[in-house]
């Protein structure tokens, strides 16, 4: 096994009116290890996304990344060393924006990169990384399609120069023949970048062929946790064969 | 011409042809589509974003939007034109010989009507049902997709219902006229993977008790594979496979555009392998070949294939070679 890049420790959230969003969950996650968080809608796993990158703040348990604890109130570095990519690239692009200005702005913010020259080269290099023509850079997210918006949110989760990435549903809003080459290219920013990813994802087939590790959680709690060909060749937890009997197939 | 009508498909769709009007300028939205459905029988219809799959269930029912027209071919129910007598053929079918169970249906459903009186509100008006024989008829309806406690949900409102169950009432609707073609817009996309799977096993159902035929359209191949019979591939507008046996057709692919469809496909079972997507999604509309779509030739019993001359690689993405 490689070194733990993200440890999550007993962690529990619980909202107010008493509902329990997590209770106790431990993952970990190594570094250039891809982990896959299956579950169906309400079962946590956008939660526990939200708190391993710092969106939710109130919860007890503990957060380690790279070694160091993570407090609900994070430093500017923290932040940027994990990053998320949303479900639906129509809703998490500001539309007045060119491309340009959604990439720099980030980087002026995290102040990374020499002046305006400098940060230009970086967006360029961005827009190639999620293979995207560098010409759009000047365009705005009107118009692109579903694929091209979510490669744009994805450019802008790398911008900061992130260690990890925390996917939620990156794929739930696009065609399957789109779906391919978002999948391909988490992939190969793992390969390119050695960036360690938490893919959370209701589609199991999806989890299959992109993750190294899938945990499985069903209210709250992380029921099942295996290597990738274990789970979908001996799955242990009654709640988790039911997921796979349920998930389409081609025959 | 009795004869005709008696062994013609309950919904034959004919060389139709959808123009949108951009401008001055009319663009080919629909060219030459052909599918037939008959009773009994599931249908998947699928393609991209742009392919047109969408657009012709909406042609069907009449529902297209103002900028776009019925610029040529035919719609035949039963064998008979629906679109020859200006429409009021169409008219009488839809909702009862032809129903529609769309995507969305928190959209899709009236907020502030109870949901027995809008499964059973047409068809009630229709049949003269008081309002007894209707709220029996709802409950009948309920029961029959999979809804434990009718009475109860009747009263309820749409917003009270889960969406697997707002789904489910959109389908009570659409059976309450028994029709004898039901087309489906994507009805399963917005749900979890569960409930989607009890969804797709009440249409099964209820396409063996009503015996009623299904046009179900998506995007996902996976989805029709788990329950339909055949399969018709659509691509920028046209109709460019398809087979009355849907495993046949997935097993050994003709159109190179198919071959890349299922390449994009993420398996539960069999090797992993790596992905290929597809290269772009179809051109817009007004980028597409203004040409007259050559109609699609027998390659076996029940089997059809557009005649194509590009190269296979030119619907795979490049980047997407490792």
């Amino acid at each position: 096994m490689t070194r733990s890049e993200l440890v999550a420790e007993g962690l529990s959230v619980t909202f107010p009116g008493g509902m329990r969003a997590l209770r106790d969950v431990n993952l970990r996650v190594g570094e250039r290890e891809i982990v896959g968080l299956v579950g169906e809608s309400g079962s946590g796993k956008s939660t526990l996304g939200r708190v391993i990158v710092g969106l939710q703040h109130s919860y007890s348990g503990t957060l380690t990344f790279a070694g160091e604890a993570l407090d609900p109130r994070r430093t500017t570095k923290q932040r940027g060393a994990i990053q998320m990519v949303f479900q639906d690239p129509y809703a998490s692009l500001d539309p007045r924006m060119t491309v340009w200005q959604l990439l720099d702005e980030l980087l002026s913010v995290h102040r990374i990169g020499s002046g305006r020259e400098d940060r230009r080269h970086r967006c360029e290099d961005l827009m190639r990384r999620v293979h995207l023509p560098v010409a759009m850079l000047d365009s705005r997210p009107v118009g692109m399609s579903g694929g091209q918006r979510q490669r744009v949110a994805i450019a802008r989760a790398l911008a900061v120069e992130p260690r990890f990435l925390v996917a939620d549903e990156p794929t739930a809003a696009l065609d399957v023949s789109v779906q391919a080459r978002i999948i391909n290219l988490f992939a190969d920013l793992r390969e390119e970048m050695g960036l360690s990813q938490l893919f959370i994802s209701h589609n199991l087939a999806v989890v299959r062929s992109l993750c190294d590790r899938v945990a499985v959680i069903y209210r709250g709690e992380i029921v099942e946790m295996a290597a990738t060909d274990a789970i979908f060749e001996a799955p242990q937890h009654d709640y988790t064969r039911q997921l796979l009997a349920a998930a389409p197939d081609l025959p | 011409m009795m004869e005709q009508t008696a062994t013609a498909a309950a919904l034959q769709i004919d060389g139709l042809c959808v123009s949108a009007r951009i401008g001055d300028r009319s663009y080919k939205a629909l060219d030459s589509v052909a599918l037939s459905v008959e009773r009994g029988e599931a249908r998947g219809l699928v393609g991209e974003s742009g392919s047109g799959k969408s657009l012709t269930l909406r042609a069907v029912m009449g529902l297209l939007p103002p900028n776009l027209e019925v610029t040529g071919g035919a719609i035949r129910f039963r064998g008979q034109d629906l679109l020859a007598d200006g429409g009021k053929l169409l008219h009488s079918i839809r909702g009862t010989g032809i129903s529609m169970v769309f995507q969305e249906p928190a959209v899709a459903l009236n907020p502030v009507m109870k949901v027995g009186q809008q499964i059973v509100d047409g068809v009630a008006w229709r049949r003269g049902l008081g309002r007894r024989q209707a709220k029996e008829l709802a409950a009948e309806l309920l029961t029959q997709v999979g809804i434990k406690d009718p009475e109860h949900w009747a009263n309820a409102y749409p917003h009270q219902l889960s969406g697997g169950m707002r789904q489910r009432v959109m389908i009570a609707s659409a059976i309450a006229s028994q029709p004898e073609i039901i087309l489906c817009d994507e009805p399963t996309t917005a749900l979890d993977v569960t409930i989607q799977a009890q969804i797709l096993k009440l249409f099964k159902a209820l396409k063996t008790d009503l015996g009623a035929g299904l046009l179900y359209v998506t995007h996902d191949l996976s989805v029709v594979a788990e329950f339909c019979d055949s399969l018709t591939v659509m691509y920028a507008g046209r109709t460019v496979e398809q087979s009355d046996d849907l495993a046949a057709l997935i097993a050994a692919p003709a159109h190179p555009y198919t071959r890349a469809l299922l390449a994009a496909v993420p398996r539960i079972r069999g090797p992993v392998r790596r992905l290929r997507g597809l290269a772009s999604s179809a051109p817009p509309l007004t980028e597409r070949e203004q040409t007259v779509a050559p109609p699609m030739v027998p390659i076996g019993p029940g089997r059809q294939v557009a005649p194509f001359t590009h190269e296979d690689e030119r619907f795979f993405s490049r980047d997407d070679e490792a």
